[in-house]
Protein backbone atom coordinates (compact mmCIF):
# COMPACT_ATOMS: atom_id res chain seq x y z
CA UNK A 1 0.00 0.00 0.00
CA UNK A 2 1.06 3.30 -0.64
CA UNK A 3 -0.12 6.79 -0.24
CA UNK A 4 1.13 7.89 -3.75
CA UNK A 5 -0.96 5.59 -5.50
CA UNK A 6 -3.93 6.07 -3.29
CA UNK A 7 -4.02 9.46 -4.64
CA UNK A 8 -3.23 8.49 -8.71
CA UNK A 9 -6.49 6.44 -7.81
CA UNK A 10 -8.42 9.33 -6.31
CA UNK A 11 -7.35 10.78 -10.09
CA UNK A 12 -9.29 8.48 -11.88
CA UNK A 13 -12.27 7.36 -9.46
CA UNK A 14 -12.89 11.19 -9.03
CA UNK A 15 -12.27 11.18 -5.33
CA UNK A 16 -12.40 14.42 -3.12
CA UNK A 17 -8.80 14.52 -1.66
CA UNK A 18 -7.86 18.63 -0.77
CA UNK A 19 -9.93 21.47 -0.69
CA UNK A 20 -8.14 25.04 -0.60
CA UNK A 21 -10.13 27.63 0.49
CA UNK A 22 -9.26 31.22 -0.38
CA UNK A 23 -10.79 33.17 3.02
CA UNK A 24 -10.28 36.52 1.54
CA UNK A 25 -8.79 38.59 -1.02
CA UNK A 26 -7.61 41.50 2.01
CA UNK A 27 -4.24 41.43 2.56
CA UNK A 28 -1.52 43.51 5.12
CA UNK A 29 0.95 43.39 1.80
CA UNK A 30 0.94 44.95 -1.61
CA UNK A 31 2.39 42.81 -4.13
CA UNK A 32 2.46 44.69 -7.84
CA UNK A 33 2.08 41.37 -9.62
CA UNK A 34 -0.82 39.42 -7.20
CA UNK A 35 -2.55 37.03 -9.56
CA UNK A 36 -5.68 38.16 -7.42
CA UNK A 37 -8.72 39.43 -8.91
CA UNK A 38 -8.94 42.08 -6.50
CA UNK A 39 -12.36 43.31 -8.61
CA UNK A 40 -14.61 40.85 -8.29
CA UNK A 41 -17.46 40.68 -6.51
CA UNK A 42 -20.08 38.48 -4.77
CA UNK A 43 -20.93 37.68 -1.44
CA UNK A 44 -18.59 36.47 1.38
CA UNK A 45 -19.20 32.91 2.88
CA UNK A 46 -20.37 33.32 6.73
CA UNK A 47 -18.98 31.96 9.29
CA UNK A 48 -21.93 29.24 9.58
CA UNK A 49 -21.57 28.28 5.66
CA UNK A 50 -18.08 27.81 6.42
CA UNK A 51 -18.93 25.37 9.20
CA UNK A 52 -21.79 23.73 6.83
CA UNK A 53 -18.59 23.73 4.33
CA UNK A 54 -15.57 22.06 6.44
CA UNK A 55 -18.90 19.23 7.68
CA UNK A 56 -19.63 18.42 4.18
CA UNK A 57 -15.79 18.38 3.40
CA UNK A 58 -14.97 15.81 6.37
CA UNK A 59 -18.42 13.86 5.14
CA UNK A 60 -16.58 13.10 2.00
CA UNK A 61 -13.46 12.04 3.44
CA UNK A 62 -11.31 15.09 2.77
CA UNK A 63 -7.76 15.30 3.88
CA UNK A 64 -6.54 18.36 2.80
CA UNK A 65 -7.86 21.64 3.26
CA UNK A 66 -4.97 24.95 2.23
CA UNK A 67 -5.98 28.12 4.18
CA UNK A 68 -4.92 30.73 1.62
CA UNK A 69 -5.40 34.32 0.78
CA UNK A 70 -5.19 37.11 0.00
CA UNK A 71 -3.85 36.95 3.48
CA UNK A 72 -5.79 34.20 5.24
CA UNK A 73 -5.25 35.65 8.72
CA UNK A 74 -6.98 38.90 7.66
CA UNK A 75 -10.19 37.22 7.40
CA UNK A 76 -12.16 37.84 10.43
CA UNK A 77 -13.03 34.54 11.17
CA UNK A 78 -9.87 32.61 10.56
CA UNK A 79 -9.21 31.14 13.82
CA UNK A 80 -12.69 29.62 14.14
CA UNK A 81 -12.44 28.22 10.73
CA UNK A 82 -8.93 26.69 11.07
CA UNK A 83 -10.26 25.63 14.70
CA UNK A 84 -13.34 23.79 13.39
CA UNK A 85 -11.03 22.39 10.39
CA UNK A 86 -8.74 21.19 13.05
CA UNK A 87 -11.78 19.75 15.32
CA UNK A 88 -12.68 17.51 12.25
CA UNK A 89 -9.46 16.27 11.80
CA UNK A 90 -8.37 17.53 8.39
CA UNK A 91 -4.82 17.58 7.54
CA UNK A 92 -4.17 21.70 7.49
CA UNK A 93 -1.90 23.57 5.61
CA UNK A 94 -1.70 27.53 6.08
CA UNK A 95 -0.49 29.82 3.10
CA UNK A 96 0.25 33.09 4.18
CA UNK A 97 2.30 36.07 3.35
CA UNK A 98 4.26 35.51 6.62
CA UNK A 99 4.20 39.62 7.77
CA UNK A 100 1.21 38.97 10.74
CA UNK A 101 3.11 35.61 12.06
CA UNK A 102 4.81 36.98 15.02
CA UNK A 103 5.77 34.73 17.75
CA UNK A 104 2.23 35.02 19.75
CA UNK A 105 0.08 35.29 16.25
CA UNK A 106 2.24 31.64 15.37
CA UNK A 107 2.00 30.33 18.90
CA UNK A 108 -1.73 31.03 18.90
CA UNK A 109 -1.98 29.21 15.12
CA UNK A 110 -0.22 26.35 16.13
CA UNK A 111 -2.39 25.92 19.52
CA UNK A 112 -5.92 26.36 17.82
CA UNK A 113 -5.39 25.41 13.89
CA UNK A 114 -2.32 23.14 14.37
CA UNK A 115 -1.27 22.93 10.93
CA UNK A 116 0.75 20.73 8.92
CA UNK A 117 3.22 23.42 7.60
CA UNK A 118 3.08 27.06 7.28
CA UNK A 119 3.89 28.61 3.75
CA UNK A 120 5.32 31.67 3.55
CA UNK A 121 6.03 34.32 0.50
CA UNK A 122 10.06 34.94 0.07
CA UNK A 123 10.59 37.42 -2.90
CA UNK A 124 14.14 38.65 -2.30
CA UNK A 125 17.36 37.58 -0.53
CA UNK A 126 17.64 41.33 0.67
CA UNK A 127 14.93 43.55 1.91
CA UNK A 128 15.68 45.99 -1.04
CA UNK A 129 14.16 43.75 -3.74
CA UNK A 130 11.38 42.13 -1.11
CA UNK A 131 10.21 45.43 -0.14
CA UNK A 132 9.93 46.32 -3.76
CA UNK A 133 8.09 43.48 -4.90
CA UNK A 134 5.75 43.71 -1.15
CA UNK A 135 5.14 47.52 -1.73
CA UNK A 136 5.58 47.65 2.10
CA UNK A 137 8.81 48.82 4.08
CA UNK A 138 9.97 46.91 6.26
CA UNK A 139 8.75 43.45 5.28
CA UNK A 140 11.72 41.45 4.77
CA UNK A 141 13.16 41.95 8.37
CA UNK A 142 9.93 41.67 9.50
CA UNK A 143 9.38 37.83 7.67
CA UNK A 144 12.70 36.86 8.81
CA UNK A 145 12.33 37.64 12.03
CA UNK A 146 8.75 35.64 12.18
CA UNK A 147 10.88 32.72 10.52
CA UNK A 148 13.03 32.51 13.40
CA UNK A 149 10.51 32.52 16.00
CA UNK A 150 8.08 29.87 14.07
CA UNK A 151 11.03 27.99 13.81
CA UNK A 152 12.11 28.01 17.52
CA UNK A 153 8.43 27.51 18.16
CA UNK A 154 8.68 24.04 16.05
CA UNK A 155 6.52 24.55 13.43
CA UNK A 156 7.38 23.11 10.16
CA UNK A 157 7.57 25.89 7.54
CA UNK A 158 7.96 26.24 3.85
CA UNK A 159 9.35 29.72 1.11
CA UNK A 160 7.61 30.05 -1.88
CA UNK A 161 8.75 32.42 -3.93
CA UNK A 162 8.17 33.65 -7.68
CA UNK A 163 11.25 34.20 -10.29
CA UNK A 164 11.23 37.91 -11.57
CA UNK A 165 13.12 40.52 -13.27
CA UNK A 166 13.90 42.00 -9.93
CA UNK A 167 14.93 39.23 -8.17
CA UNK A 168 16.48 36.67 -10.41
CA UNK A 169 19.81 37.68 -9.91
CA UNK A 170 19.12 36.77 -6.25
CA UNK A 171 18.23 33.14 -6.51
CA UNK A 172 21.34 31.55 -4.97
CA UNK A 173 21.42 34.16 -2.35
CA UNK A 174 17.59 33.13 -1.19
CA UNK A 175 18.40 29.49 -1.55
CA UNK A 176 21.25 30.41 0.86
CA UNK A 177 18.99 32.45 3.38
CA UNK A 178 16.40 29.96 3.24
CA UNK A 179 19.35 27.44 4.38
CA UNK A 180 20.08 29.35 7.26
CA UNK A 181 16.96 29.48 8.12
CA UNK A 182 16.33 26.04 7.96
CA UNK A 183 13.27 26.35 5.59
CA UNK A 184 12.91 24.72 2.09
CA UNK A 185 12.25 27.12 -0.80
CA UNK A 186 10.57 26.37 -3.62
CA UNK A 187 10.54 29.17 -6.77
CA UNK A 188 7.62 28.94 -9.22
CA UNK A 189 9.93 30.80 -12.38
CA UNK A 190 6.43 31.88 -14.17
CA UNK A 191 5.21 35.29 -13.42
CA UNK A 192 1.15 34.05 -14.01
CA UNK A 193 -1.36 36.91 -15.38
CA UNK A 194 -4.19 38.28 -12.72
CA UNK A 195 -6.83 35.75 -12.29
CA UNK A 196 -9.13 37.56 -14.77
CA UNK A 197 -6.60 37.78 -17.59
CA UNK A 198 -5.24 40.89 -16.70
CA UNK A 199 -1.29 40.42 -18.10
CA UNK A 200 0.12 43.28 -15.99
CA UNK A 201 1.65 41.42 -14.06
CA UNK A 202 4.11 39.91 -16.71
CA UNK A 203 5.99 43.51 -16.90
CA UNK A 204 8.50 41.89 -14.24
CA UNK A 205 8.19 38.08 -15.18
CA UNK A 206 11.41 37.10 -15.24
CA UNK A 207 14.21 37.67 -18.41
CA UNK A 208 16.29 34.99 -20.44
CA UNK A 209 19.27 35.58 -18.60
CA UNK A 210 17.13 35.51 -15.30
CA UNK A 211 15.73 32.02 -16.04
CA UNK A 212 19.13 30.55 -17.24
CA UNK A 213 20.70 32.03 -14.06
CA UNK A 214 17.59 30.08 -12.20
CA UNK A 215 18.12 26.95 -13.70
CA UNK A 216 21.60 26.79 -13.21
CA UNK A 217 21.31 28.22 -9.30
CA UNK A 218 18.35 24.96 -9.58
CA UNK A 219 20.69 22.49 -10.64
CA UNK A 220 23.28 23.46 -7.88
CA UNK A 221 20.66 22.50 -5.48
CA UNK A 222 20.44 18.85 -6.98
CA UNK A 223 22.37 15.71 -6.60
CA UNK A 224 24.31 13.81 -9.14
CA UNK A 225 23.88 14.50 -12.93
CA UNK A 226 20.21 15.69 -12.33
CA UNK A 227 19.07 18.93 -13.97
CA UNK A 228 16.17 21.07 -13.76
CA UNK A 229 15.05 19.71 -16.74
CA UNK A 230 15.46 15.61 -16.23
CA UNK A 231 13.95 16.64 -12.73
CA UNK A 232 10.68 18.21 -14.00
CA UNK A 233 10.37 15.38 -17.34
CA UNK A 234 10.84 12.84 -14.92
CA UNK A 235 8.27 14.17 -12.65
CA UNK A 236 5.83 14.37 -15.58
CA UNK A 237 6.78 10.38 -16.74
CA UNK A 238 5.85 9.33 -13.12
CA UNK A 239 2.93 11.66 -13.09
CA UNK A 240 1.58 9.69 -16.55
CA UNK A 241 1.86 6.15 -14.93
CA UNK A 242 -1.83 5.04 -13.73
CA UNK A 243 -4.21 7.30 -14.88
CA UNK A 244 -5.23 9.06 -18.54
CA UNK A 245 -5.68 12.71 -16.74
CA UNK A 246 -3.16 15.14 -17.10
CA UNK A 247 -3.54 16.19 -13.47
CA UNK A 248 -5.78 15.93 -10.66
CA UNK A 249 -8.06 19.15 -11.08
CA UNK A 250 -11.71 18.81 -10.32
CA UNK A 251 -10.67 15.09 -9.74
CA UNK A 252 -9.29 15.12 -6.96
CA UNK A 253 -9.03 18.45 -5.61
CA UNK A 254 -11.37 22.12 -5.73
CA UNK A 255 -10.73 25.72 -4.62
CA UNK A 256 -12.92 27.78 -2.69
CA UNK A 257 -12.69 31.52 -3.66
CA UNK A 258 -14.01 33.60 -1.37
CA UNK A 259 -17.47 34.47 -2.57
CA UNK A 260 -18.24 30.92 -2.81
CA UNK A 261 -16.91 30.10 -6.08
CA UNK A 262 -16.00 26.85 -6.53
CA UNK A 263 -13.10 26.31 -8.70
CA UNK A 264 -11.28 22.96 -10.43
CA UNK A 265 -8.06 24.28 -8.43
CA UNK A 266 -6.23 27.10 -7.81
CA UNK A 267 -5.12 28.61 -11.08
CA UNK A 268 -7.86 27.42 -13.33
CA UNK A 269 -10.38 30.16 -12.29
CA UNK A 270 -13.45 28.58 -14.17
CA UNK A 271 -16.53 28.47 -11.67
CA UNK A 272 -17.91 24.65 -11.31
CA UNK A 273 -21.12 25.95 -9.23
CA UNK A 274 -21.50 28.38 -6.64
CA UNK A 275 -21.84 27.59 -2.85
CA UNK A 276 -24.52 29.99 -2.19
CA UNK A 277 -26.19 28.36 -4.34
CA UNK A 278 -25.63 24.44 -3.80
CA UNK A 279 -23.75 22.32 -1.63
CA UNK A 280 -20.07 20.91 -2.26
CA UNK A 281 -21.41 17.64 -1.75
CA UNK A 282 -23.94 18.48 -5.10
CA UNK A 283 -21.33 20.19 -6.84
CA UNK A 284 -18.79 17.35 -6.78
CA UNK A 285 -21.50 15.03 -7.95
CA UNK A 286 -23.46 16.99 -10.21
CA UNK A 287 -21.72 19.47 -12.01
CA UNK A 288 -21.92 19.34 -15.71
CA UNK A 289 -18.96 21.88 -15.80
CA UNK A 290 -17.18 19.68 -13.61
CA UNK A 291 -17.53 16.85 -16.02
CA UNK A 292 -16.37 18.49 -18.63
CA UNK A 293 -13.44 19.62 -16.47
CA UNK A 294 -12.55 15.96 -15.80
CA UNK A 295 -12.76 15.19 -19.55
CA UNK A 296 -10.45 18.38 -20.34
CA UNK A 297 -7.74 17.06 -18.35
CA UNK A 298 -7.98 13.57 -20.02
CA UNK A 299 -7.52 15.49 -23.53
CA UNK A 300 -4.70 17.55 -21.95
CA UNK A 301 -3.32 14.58 -21.12
CA UNK A 302 -3.58 13.09 -25.09
CA UNK A 303 -2.59 16.75 -26.39
CA UNK A 304 0.53 16.78 -25.10
CA UNK A 305 1.73 13.17 -25.50
CA UNK A 306 0.92 14.52 -29.25
CA UNK A 307 3.40 17.01 -28.89
CA UNK A 308 6.26 14.09 -27.66
CA UNK A 309 8.69 13.69 -24.89
CA UNK A 310 9.42 16.74 -25.28
CA UNK A 311 6.13 17.85 -23.56
CA UNK A 312 7.26 16.57 -20.78
CA UNK A 313 9.43 19.68 -19.63
CA UNK A 314 6.55 22.24 -20.59
CA UNK A 315 4.92 21.89 -17.04
CA UNK A 316 1.84 22.56 -18.57
CA UNK A 317 -1.28 23.78 -16.71
CA UNK A 318 -4.61 23.75 -18.07
CA UNK A 319 -5.60 26.08 -15.36
CA UNK A 320 -2.68 28.94 -16.55
CA UNK A 321 -3.73 28.09 -20.26
CA UNK A 322 -7.34 28.96 -19.48
CA UNK A 323 -6.15 32.35 -17.29
CA UNK A 324 -4.47 33.15 -20.50
CA UNK A 325 -6.67 32.78 -23.54
CA UNK A 326 -9.68 31.51 -21.93
CA UNK A 327 -9.23 27.82 -23.38
CA UNK A 328 -7.69 25.03 -21.32
CA UNK A 329 -5.68 23.26 -24.05
CA UNK A 330 -4.40 25.87 -25.83
CA UNK A 331 -0.63 26.51 -25.35
CA UNK A 332 0.67 29.69 -23.48
CA UNK A 333 3.89 31.44 -23.89
CA UNK A 334 5.93 30.23 -20.70
CA UNK A 335 5.28 26.65 -21.34
CA UNK A 336 5.86 27.03 -25.39
CA UNK A 337 9.23 28.48 -23.65
CA UNK A 338 10.07 25.89 -22.28
CA UNK A 339 8.78 23.34 -24.50
CA UNK A 340 10.86 24.63 -27.35
CA UNK A 341 14.13 23.77 -26.01
CA UNK A 342 13.22 20.22 -25.11
CA UNK A 343 11.87 19.88 -29.01
CA UNK A 344 15.26 20.85 -30.67
CA UNK A 345 16.80 17.66 -28.34
CA UNK A 346 14.46 15.49 -29.39
CA UNK A 347 14.86 16.50 -33.12
CA UNK A 348 18.61 16.83 -33.12
CA UNK A 349 18.68 12.96 -33.31
CA UNK A 350 16.74 13.29 -36.38
CA UNK A 351 18.42 15.92 -38.29
CA UNK B 1 0.10 -6.95 22.76
CA UNK B 2 -2.69 -5.11 24.48
CA UNK B 3 -5.05 -7.69 24.95
CA UNK B 4 -5.15 -7.15 29.07
CA UNK B 5 -6.83 -3.76 28.50
CA UNK B 6 -9.73 -4.74 26.98
CA UNK B 7 -11.84 -1.44 28.33
CA UNK B 8 -9.44 0.64 27.23
CA UNK B 9 -10.51 3.38 25.26
CA UNK B 10 -7.94 4.57 22.05
CA UNK B 11 -8.65 7.80 20.20
CA UNK B 12 -6.09 8.97 17.19
CA UNK B 13 -3.43 10.83 18.99
CA UNK B 14 -4.20 14.72 19.00
CA UNK B 15 -1.19 15.07 16.52
CA UNK B 16 -2.16 12.99 13.94
CA UNK B 17 -5.14 13.15 11.51
CA UNK B 18 -7.10 10.12 10.35
CA UNK B 19 -9.02 9.31 6.64
CA UNK B 20 -10.76 6.71 5.45
CA UNK B 21 -9.76 6.94 1.26
CA UNK B 22 -10.92 4.22 -1.08
CA UNK B 23 -11.27 1.78 1.65
CA UNK B 24 -7.50 1.92 3.33
CA UNK B 25 -6.91 4.09 6.20
CA UNK B 26 -4.47 7.31 5.90
CA UNK B 27 -2.55 8.62 9.42
CA UNK B 28 -0.63 11.75 8.67
CA UNK B 29 1.50 11.87 11.55
CA UNK B 30 1.93 15.38 11.84
CA UNK B 31 4.71 15.86 14.02
CA UNK B 32 7.09 13.19 12.31
CA UNK B 33 5.97 14.30 8.56
CA UNK B 34 4.63 10.88 7.60
CA UNK B 35 2.04 9.45 6.25
CA UNK B 36 0.76 5.72 7.45
CA UNK B 37 -1.48 3.22 5.25
CA UNK B 38 -3.52 0.92 6.69
CA UNK B 39 -5.31 -1.34 5.27
CA UNK B 40 -9.31 -2.06 4.95
CA UNK B 41 -9.70 -4.42 8.12
CA UNK B 42 -7.01 -1.71 10.09
CA UNK B 43 -9.10 1.23 9.08
CA UNK B 44 -12.41 -0.43 10.68
CA UNK B 45 -10.81 -1.42 13.72
CA UNK B 46 -9.64 2.51 13.32
CA UNK B 47 -13.52 3.66 12.74
CA UNK B 48 -14.52 1.96 15.44
CA UNK B 49 -12.06 3.16 18.18
CA UNK B 50 -13.40 6.66 16.71
CA UNK B 51 -17.02 5.86 17.55
CA UNK B 52 -15.42 5.14 21.20
CA UNK B 53 -15.70 1.59 21.73
CA UNK B 54 -13.20 -0.51 23.58
CA UNK B 55 -10.93 -3.23 22.36
CA UNK B 56 -13.28 -5.89 23.43
CA UNK B 57 -16.03 -4.12 21.62
CA UNK B 58 -14.00 -4.28 18.67
CA UNK B 59 -13.19 -7.03 18.56
CA UNK B 60 -16.74 -8.11 18.56
CA UNK B 61 -17.18 -6.16 15.75
CA UNK B 62 -14.46 -7.52 13.97
CA UNK B 63 -15.49 -11.36 14.25
CA UNK B 64 -19.13 -10.50 13.24
CA UNK B 65 -17.75 -8.04 10.14
CA UNK B 66 -14.83 -10.74 8.60
CA UNK B 67 -16.76 -13.31 10.16
CA UNK B 68 -13.20 -14.51 11.33
CA UNK B 69 -11.96 -16.17 15.23
CA UNK B 70 -12.10 -14.12 18.24
CA UNK B 71 -9.00 -15.16 19.21
CA UNK B 72 -7.31 -14.20 15.85
CA UNK B 73 -9.24 -11.11 15.62
CA UNK B 74 -8.18 -9.88 19.14
CA UNK B 75 -4.47 -11.10 18.24
CA UNK B 76 -4.75 -8.75 15.30
CA UNK B 77 -6.77 -5.75 16.60
CA UNK B 78 -3.87 -5.94 19.51
CA UNK B 79 -1.43 -5.97 17.39
CA UNK B 80 -2.36 -3.25 14.76
CA UNK B 81 -3.34 -1.00 18.33
CA UNK B 82 0.03 -1.97 19.82
CA UNK B 83 1.53 -0.64 16.62
CA UNK B 84 -0.09 2.46 15.78
CA UNK B 85 0.63 3.58 19.43
CA UNK B 86 3.94 3.29 19.23
CA UNK B 87 4.28 5.06 15.70
CA UNK B 88 1.93 8.04 17.30
CA UNK B 89 -0.97 7.28 15.13
CA UNK B 90 -3.15 6.62 18.15
CA UNK B 91 -3.33 7.37 22.03
CA UNK B 92 -4.70 5.50 24.88
CA UNK B 93 -7.67 7.68 26.22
Amino acid sequence: MSFSNTIKRSWNENRLVSVLLELTYACNLDCSFCYNDLALEGQELSLAQYRALLDELASLSVLNLTLSGGEPLAHPHFYEIGGYARKLGFVVRLKSNGHALKESVARRIQNEVDPFIVEVSLHGAIAATHDRQTRVVGSFDRLVSNVRAMKSLGMRLKANSVLTLWNETEVEAMFALCDELGVPLQIDAEVKPRDDGDASPLEIAASASGLANYSKALALQLKGDETVASVVASTQREARVGTEKHCGAGSNHLSVDPYGNVLPCVQWRAPVGNLHERGITEIWAESITLRDVRQTTIAARRMLEDLGEASLVANFCPGAAHTHSGDPLAMYPAAQQRIEPGRARVRLPVL
Amino acid sequence: MNTELPKQHYRVDPHARFRVLDGEGIFVLQKAGEVLVINQVGAFIVEQLQAERTLDDVVTAVTERYSVDRAQAQTDAGSLIEALLEAGALAAS
